[in-house]
């Protein structure tokens, strides 16, 4: 009963490649998952910043559950169950 | 000489052996604004539909952005206008470099090459003085060679130049021009056009200027353009620090990244060809003229089995094609692979495409071991993208000879059922996007005069990954579904503001990076201001926009000429209809009936008639292209 969880958004030579399996015994709301990661203080900077003292999520990052982009849609609020693949990415751009 | 352009064209008779020196129109100015724009008129004005794009009647145009040799900001683009051969249809073909000034400092805004050499030959363009001269020397050589030949032959290695490699000399379908040897005008082919001319290549050296009308008004507008676009966090930080391939991983994690020719869209180790990776152990950044961004990079590998290779890129186009959607992800030999396609004269979308075409085909067993002469074309084979990039360029082979024609002739000749999975329409391979996932990309790709690529329009605004851009979106859709990747609605508005501004932007001579990068910073009306001030030709905002749907409208025209319906016109690859098993939890996502639902609506919007697809003369009139018509009742 595990939640797969993909960090990609930080500098890659301070902090590598990021995956974190999380246990999940009953399916939980996505922002209590990510607060709840054992990130490194630098890379919590990097995600979260405190607005009206509440952290949230920084401008121009986005949260895919299973390739799904949530931030329009429930967003922080949406149920992870077990099984499922989270990522946190920049918005994607390529050329 | 007129403010901001030179106001002069560059006529080159390859037939005739003459070369002349023009002025160009107002109203082909005023009407077009510069680049794509003109280059589009001129090519409509000078052919007749049905000629043979390999034949002397296809004219090869090069056209500097009106705003080139300026410090508007990343205004070092040009856009290269002819037949395609790959698709038989209208083709522009963009390309940055640092060659744009010198052609304007030269006193040209652009070229214009028709007929054919009766032996190889190149251009000499040394400020007003120009020259055709004999290029036997030349022909057969790669570009890095031919670069230095040519700078030391003229003796100068400071001049600028273009040329095509042996895969245009080839006529492979897919030939580009290559600039400065390290930035391709890459898509459709325009180098086998050039190469059916003999012309392997254009030296320029422009000491001259542009002068500006209102230098003081002009340097505020590009100045404050600039500095908007580097005060954008988000554009500035990630295209400076991993270039073009700074969205890979996210695309790979949402299931867009193509792996084993779109058979899925997920790459497990995708990391090793991320912006990320290839930007810490293999290259820098360097960027085009006047550029801000500095999205471009430099790769060198030190050692092991590819040590030596050095290239430009690899572009996030080329990670994918040559890496993810061949299953390779030998991060080396993907750069060996681009250097292979700079120095050959290859686009890297189409080569790794019809790699992974191979690699499908042999999957399903339809290729005996004699046809693919003992390759092995297992996924994830680096030697055989690598043979078979040297054997296209060449034309070395049955094999490689047929796939240097394309997929579509490739897959129509096999055949065993491969067009379906043939990557094109029209012609053209997609580029390195899964459209399933995003519907203004399906209708744009669908739309785009050229084939299925990303570079007529990119609505990243559709994943509106800041608030300010999620707000551009809804309010461009008109709809709160315009962030909706997977709802139609909403994406016919989305998809023709962008062809709009990707249009103009490309008249101007701007990097249409820009404009999706950083959202707002370059827009409809500092586009407008900067070629007002710099030309002294007064353009307002809303005709800054007209000219960007006269020159989309003119473009559809071009192609309804030759004969075409919506039906043929407006598609996707069939697989593009098909279940990702990485997209949506596996459901299908796009099916023709949704495509033509929002492209009935499209047709609506842009003012033609909704089941043909065909502009009406009302709106032909009020875009001032009365008279030209393109389908049948001309």
């Amino acid at each position: 009963m595990s939640v797969r969880v993909r960090v990609l958004i930080t500098p890659v030579q301070v902090l590598g490649n990021r995956t974190y399996t999380v246990p999940v015994a009953e399916p939980v709301p996505l922002g209590d998952l990510l607060r709840g990661l054992p990130l490194p203080q630098n890379e919590e900077r990097e995600i979260w910043e405190e607005q009206h003292g509440e952290p949230k999520l920084r401008t121009g990052l986005a949260v895919l559950v299973n390739g799904m982009n949530v931030m329009h849609s429930a967003g922080l609020d949406t149920e992870v169950h077990d099984g499922d693949r989270v990522s946190l990415i920049h918005g994607i751009s390529g050329g | 000489m007129m403010d901001g352009m030179t106001g002069r064209w560059l006529w080159v008779d390859l037939s005739a052996g003459r070369v002349e020196d023009k002025p160009l129109e107002p109203w082909l100015i005023k009407g077009y604004l510069g680049g794509r724009g003109i280059n589009a008129r001129m090519l409509w004005d000078l052919t007749e539909p049905g000629i043979d794009p390999l034949g002397p009647e296809n004219p090869l145009i090069f056209g500097t952005g009106s705003l080139g040799g300026t410090c508007a900001p990343n205004s070092g683009r040009m856009t290269v206008t002819c037949k395609s051969p790959a698709t038989n249809l209208y083709l522009k073909t963009n390309v940055g470099s640092h060659l744009v000034p010198d052609l304007k400092y030269a006193g040209f805004d652009g070229i214009t090459v028709l007929g054919k050499s009766d032996h190889p030959v190149y251009l000499w363009i040394d400020d007003g003085r120009v020259e055709i001269r004999d290029a036997g020397r030349l022909w057969g050589l790669d570009t890095r060679e031919t670069d230095r030949l040519l700078k030391e032959e003229i003796g100068d290695d400071q001049i600028k130049t273009l040329m095509i490699g042996p895969a245009g000399e080839n006529l492979v379908k897919f030939a580009s021009v290559m600039v400065s040897i390290y930035r391709a005008a890459g898509r459709g082919g325009a180098g086998a056009v050039m190469g059916s001319k003999n012309l392997k290549a254009i030296a320029v050296r422009g000491t001259g200027d542009v002068t500006i009308a209102q230098p003081e008004r002009f340097m505020e507008v590009a100045l404050s353009a600039r500095r908007a676009i580097r005060e954008d966090e988000y554009c500035w930080t990630r295209s400076f620090k991993f270039g073009t391939a700074q969205g890979l991983l996210g695309a790979n994690e949402s299931g867009s990244l193509p792996h084993n020719n779109f058979q899925d869209g997920y790459t497990e180790d995708a990391y090793k060809i991320s912006g990320e990776y290839v930007s810490e152990r293999f290259a820098h950044p360097e960027a085009c003229s006047s550029c801000v961004l500095h999205c471009g990079r430099f790769a060198r590998v030190s050692s092991g089995r590819y040590a030596g290779t050095f290239t430009a890129g690899p572009e996030y186009e080329t990670l994918a094609s040559l890496g993810s959607k061949c299953g390779i992800t030998d991060t080396e030999a993907i750069l060996k692979g681009n250097e292979l396609c700079d120095i050959l004269g290859m686009d890297t979308i189409s080569a790794g495409s019809m790699v992974s075409f191979a690699m499908e085909c042999n999957q399903r067993g339809l290729l005996t071991p004699e046809q693919i002469e003992g390759l092995d074309l297992s996924w994830g084979s680096a030697d055989a993208m690598l043979d078979l990039i040297r054997k296209m360029a060449r034309r070395e082979g049955e094999f490689a000879s047929l796939l240097a024609e394309g997929s579509r002739i490739a897959s129509q000749t096999i055949g065993q059922g491969s067009e379906q999975f043939a990557i094109q329409a029209k012609g053209l391979e997609q580029s390195m996007v899964d459209v399933r996932g995003t519907m203004s990309y399906a209708l744009a790709f669908a739309l785009n005069p050229r084939g299925p690529d990303h570079l007529t329009t990119e609505c990243l605004a559709e994943i509106g990954y800041t608030p300010e851009v999620r707000q551009l979106a809804i309010d461009v859709a008109g709809t709160e579904e315009g962030v909706d990747s997977l709802s139609p609605n909403g994406k016919p508005e989305m998809v023709a503001w962008h062809e709009d501004l990707y249009a103009l932007t490309d008249c101007v001579g701007i990097c249409v990076f820009t404009d999706t990068w950083s959202y707002t910073r370059i827009n409809f009306n500092n586009m407008a201001e900067m070629f007002s001030t710099a030309t002294g030709i007064e353009v307002s905002e809303d005709e800054a926009r007209r000219v960007g749907e006269r020159v989309m409208t003119l473009e559809r025209l071009f192609n309804l000429r030759e004969g075409l319906s919506r039906r043929e016109l407006d598609v996707l690859p069939p697989r593009m209809f098909e279940a990702s098993p990485t997209l949506a939890n596996g459901e299908r996502t796009l099916t023709p009936e949704k495509l033509d639902g929002m492209l009935e609506a499209y047709y609506a919007l842009r003012g033609w008639d909704e089941s043909s697809g065909v502009p009406t003369e009302e709106k032909l009139k009020a875009l001032e292209l009365g008279g030209l018509r393109g389908d049948d009742s001309a």
